[in-house]
């Protein structure tokens, strides 16, 4: 090891006191040595001046207030996705390793939430298929309805779309499921299914013409 | 009795604290920024680079990856270098085209001196300049030993960590960086501001 490398730590303090004794031992003894020291000595003496008089300038107090507010905003997103459960949150090393163990009573509340969200989903699924197949019309046509829209809404871009589903779709927007709009919509369909639009481009017969009458 | 940097560490992360936060930014602002200042001598970059550092600090002290427990400057610090040797190396492929930005002060720079102590502002701002011309003639890696040492107080072991080299190689370029300094400032004349710095 070089003899001079020691001059470094003990010129800025950080030799132990036994170590600073032996090296002012050695500076004692060696000149050489001792006009090294003295060299770096002065030229830190004139940094530490330098920076003295010219303090280190401070970021500006914008970005400081910036980051202060980044760290604020990320223990709050932190906090919040703690308390949720939604995402494993990672903690610090620190709450990792002081972490208290689980609370059994945390353990059951967190089963019957599971629970509790299942039979959400079967209400709300049983509830759909009460108002789906709910009486809205007399004739089976009616009922296939659901059936028939199906592939309207699943292939909205189907090439040459039949001109009733066009009006149809204009009628009844995608994202309006109100109850009444949709009976009333089956109602329609009812309506347009007994009066045979295939045979609106055939000649119109008078009423009065009618044999039947 | 001030709190440890662990202290506020703790008091942040886990009661969100964002005051002891601030404490920590506070506390340490100084030496960061000063480094930052001495690494790429531009104060609007320097600030880029503060907040820069701090938000990756802060990503992943919520990330928990800070386990150098005790350690939380050096590890800032850490953050802080590679993020200003990420700029410096962009910055080269700039300085290969083209060197015409050297003279970086603006207009409003040039405003400042017609401020009532404006020859007193100059001549300081002079000797600052002088100086850190010289520091940054030094080869990058004794400048960067350099700038640790005096403007974040981190001591030989740390940087040595910092920079992953040996202790004697940290002290090995403090010692060429001193000793060139030295005689930039004989070469300069302005051997008055060392005081003696002839042996």
């Amino acid at each position: 090891m070089d003899e001079s490398l020691p001059l470094l730590p003990y010129l800025y303090d950080e030799l132990s006191p036994d170590e600073a004794a032996e090296l002012e031992r050695r500076l004692a003894d060696d000149p050489a040595l001792r006009r090294e020291y003295e060299a770096l000595r002065a030229t830190k003496e004139h940094l530490d001046t330098h920076r003295a008089a010219h303090p280190s300038p401070e970021p500006d107090e914008a970005v400081v207030d910036a980051v202060v507010d980044a760290a604020a905003a990320a223990a709050r997103d932190s906090d919040a996705a703690r308390t949720s459960g939604a995402t494993p949150q990672p903690a610090s090393p620190a709450a990792r390793a002081d972490r208290p163990p689980q609370d059994p009573s945390q353990r059951s509340a967190r089963r019957l939430q599971g629970v509790s969200a299942v039979l959400a989903l079967l209400l709300v699924a049983g509830v759909g298929w009460w108002q789906w197949t709910a009486p809205a019309g007399p004739s089976p046509e009616e009922a296939a309805t659901p059936t028939a829209r199906a592939p309207d809404r699943a292939t909205p871009s189907a090439p040459a779309p039949d001109r009733r589903d066009v009006a149809r779709s204009a009628r009844l927007p995608d994202w309006d499921e109100g109850d009444e709009v949709v009976r009333l919509h089956r109602r329609i369909e009812v309506i347009e299914s007994r009066s045979a639009p295939s045979q609106w481009n055939e000649s119109l017969q008078p009423v009065r013409a009618s044999p039947g009458r | 009795m001030q709190p440890t940097d662990e202290e506020l560490v703790t008091a942040y992360l886990e009661d969100g604290d964002e005051q002891a936060f601030r404490r920590l930014v506070d506390r340490h602002k100084d030496r960061l920024f000063g480094f930052l200042m001495g690494m790429v001598k531009d104060r609007a970059t320097a600030n880029d680079l503060f907040q820069e550092t701090f938000l990756r600090v802060i990503q992943a002290m919520q990330e928990g990856s800070y386990t150098q427990q005790g350690q939380w400057l050096s590890w800032v610090m850490r953050i802080a270098r590679n993020a200003a040797i990420d700029h410096i190396r962009k910055q080269k492929k700039w300085r290969d085209v083209s060197r015409e930005d050297d003279d970086r002060r603006s207009f409003w720079d040039t405003l400042e001196a017609e401020t009532p102590h404006a020859d007193e502002e100059l001549h300081r701002s002079e000797q600052r300049d002088w100086l850190d011309e010289h520091i940054q003639e030094l080869p990058p890696e004794q400048r960067e030993v350099l700038l640790l040492r005096q403007e974040t107080d981190l001591t030989f072991r740390e940087i040595a960590e910092l920079t992953e080299v040996s202790i004697n190689t940290a002290l090995g370029r403090m010692r060429y960086a001193l000793k060139n300094l030295r005689k930039m400032i004989k070469k300069s004349g302005k051997s008055s501001l060392a005081g003696s710095v002839d042996p």
